[in-house]
């Protein structure tokens, strides 16, 4: 499908979702470029979560339009989303505990129309990507959160998404298995040359591999650049690491 | 000491095995405990006494059929329409679906039971080891063998039934990862419904007649099964429904005479104990609350 007509950005035009009067995400253009890895942050209670619920079809917006190229994809359902070729990762993993590792990767390639061997190969090259193979066989309830955690982005990874939404991948993870993950991500956009939307605590995932970062304060943009700029922006400073570290 | 009972409650146990099987799969991958399966039986049965003088075959191959797509239409019509209502609406629905279906066969082929011809050549015996055993019990372990194994298979091996297995853990999340529910609920009363024409076969086989009222008996065995094996699970079905007919059976020829008419509140006050001591069932499945 990507060959008939490549779809270059996921962008987000003036979304808003307010929760009973609540500016949750006001007004926030976001772009996601293909073959980029974005990263979107800010501190707790920012709205990047529920931006990225949004963009999933998770949250119903409540003004402004996500598009996907160009077909406006407000409103539809997260399966119809993840149909299209945008895939996100949960951050409780969600896995199926009673499937097998493989199974429940597999079960990520049926979703966006494969088959049978197909299904399974897809599933295989994903663990293989993830550097989870080795545990193929696994009951889901018997691996590591680590590992859990890589097999739910293969999951995600088998449906050779357009763009790839991953949330708080390193959230419980050691700095051994975070520095490996930062890798795995870069290894993922260079295999699918896929989108990556990456919300992330850990600055070292984000300032490490994301290409451009957009910040988030109070519902709304306070910065969007590269990681250079990100880092002596006065007002994500302000916003951000001051709030936090001082 | 005769042990000639021994194999009747073993023939006895596989075949509630089965009957229980089909219920479970379909309560565990959409909640919804089908009272209206037994009704597929007894479909089951007026589908035999219809094609009786056909070829063997061609009997079992019909009765399948029909079944089959009753099986799916119930699902279609009457279970579509409440999949996101309450348990209780489900359940009510089924019970109503069920009493529907029974009225309608009584509209249809009587009141009284319609008689069945006897399949003489399953009560064909042969004698092992002193103990005898008749075709008919034989035809009932190899076929609910095959059963189980096929059924195990199509869950291991096949893309729908890998869907499936993951819709019995989570219906919702299995709808995200992009599974379709309509197919994999469709699919699961495409089982459901070919082992209630295979229960069927096995069990009017030992039969002379077939009445509108026949699966009454069936769905109860089958629902107290699933609830001893431990709702969710279809090893536990099948090890419950299994229990159901293996003790019920030693219970009709251990039992005093003069206590013989009470096997059926013996084996009842077994299930209050094992519920008591396990009250998820035997083999308990993880998130399903009962």
């Amino acid at each position: 499908m990507d060959s008939v007509s490549p779809v270059d950005v996921l962008s987000t035009t003036k979304v808003c979702v307010y929760f009973e009067g609540v500016k949750a995400v006001d007004e926030v253009d976001l772009e996601v470029p293909r073959g980029r890895i974005t990263g979107l942050i800010g501190p707790n209670g920012a709205g990047k979560s529920t931006l990225f619920n949004a963009v999933s079809g998770f949250v119903p917006l409540t003004a402004g339009t996500v598009h996907f190229g160009a077909q406006d994809i407000s409103g539809w359902s997260p399966t119809r989303i993840a149909q299209l070729g945008l895939v996100r990762t949960f951050q409780d993993t969600r896995i199926f505990k009673r499937l097998t590792i493989l199974e429940n990767v597999e079960l990520g390639a049926m979703g966006s129309g494969l088959l049978g061997v197909k299904a399974r190969k897809a599933a295989g090259d994903a663990l293989e990507l993830l550097g989870v193979s080795h545990l193929s066989d696994e009951l889901a309830a018997n691996v590591a959160l680590g590992d859990e955690r890589r097999a739910g982005i293969a999951r995600a990874v088998a449906t050779e998404p357009d763009f790839l939404l991953l949330d708080e991948p390193a959230a419980g993870l050691d700095d051994d298995e975070t520095a490996a993950l930062s890798g795995t991500i870069v290894a993922i956009r260079d295999a699918l040359g896929c989108g990556v939307l990456l919300v992330e605590h850990d600055m070292s995932v984000i300032f490490g591999i994301c290409e451009g970062i957009h910040v988030m304060d109070s519902g709304r943009t306070i910065a969007v650049g590269s990681p250079e700029q990100i880092r002596t922006n006065p007002a994500v400073i302000e916003a951000y690491f001051g709030r936090e570290h001082s | 000491m005769n042990l000639q009972f021994i194999v009747d409650a073993i023939g006895t146990g596989a075949l509630y095995s089965l009957m229980t099987l089909g219920l479970a799969l379909v309560f565990s991958v959409m909640g919804l405990m089908n009272f209206a399966y037994g009704q597929l039986v007894m479909i089951g049965g007026f589908s035999i006494i219809l094609l009786r003088s056909q070829p063997w075959w061609l009997l079992i191959l019909g009765t399948i059929l029909i079944v089959v797509f009753v099986s799916l239409l119930m699902e279609r019509l009457a279970f579509r329409p409440v999949r996101n209502a309450t348990a209780m609406t489900m359940l009510v629905t089924s019970f109503a679906l069920a009493q529907f279906l029974q009225q309608l066969a009584r509209v249809a082929f009587g009141a009284n039971p319609k008689p069945l011809e006897q399949f003489s050549e399953l009560s064909v015996q042969y004698e092992v080891a002193g103990l005898i055993i008749s075709r008919q019990v034989i035809l009932t372990l190899v076929t609910t063998t095959l059963v189980l194994i096929g059924l195990a298979l199509l869950l291991r091996k096949t893309n729908i039934g890998i869907q499936l297995r993951a819709s019995t853990e989570d219906v919702g999340m299995a709808a995200l990862v992009g599974i379709k529910s309509n197919r994999v609920i469709a699919a699961a009363f495409v089982i459901s419904g070919t082992i209630a024409a295979i229960v069927a076969i096995l069990f009017f086989a030992t039969r002379t007649n077939v009445s509108w009222s026949s699966g009454e008996s069936i769905v109860l065995i089958a629902f107290v099964g699933a609830v001893i094996g431990g709702l969710g699970s279809m090893v536990g079905a099948a090890l419950g429904g299994f229990l159901m007919g293996f003790v019920y059976t030693m219970l009709n020829a251990l039992l005093p005479m003069e206590l013989r008419v009470f096997a059926d509140a013996f084996l009842y006050t077994l299930v209050i104990v094992v519920l008591l001591i396990r009250p998820g069932g035997l083999i308990a499945a993880k998130g399903v609350r009962v």
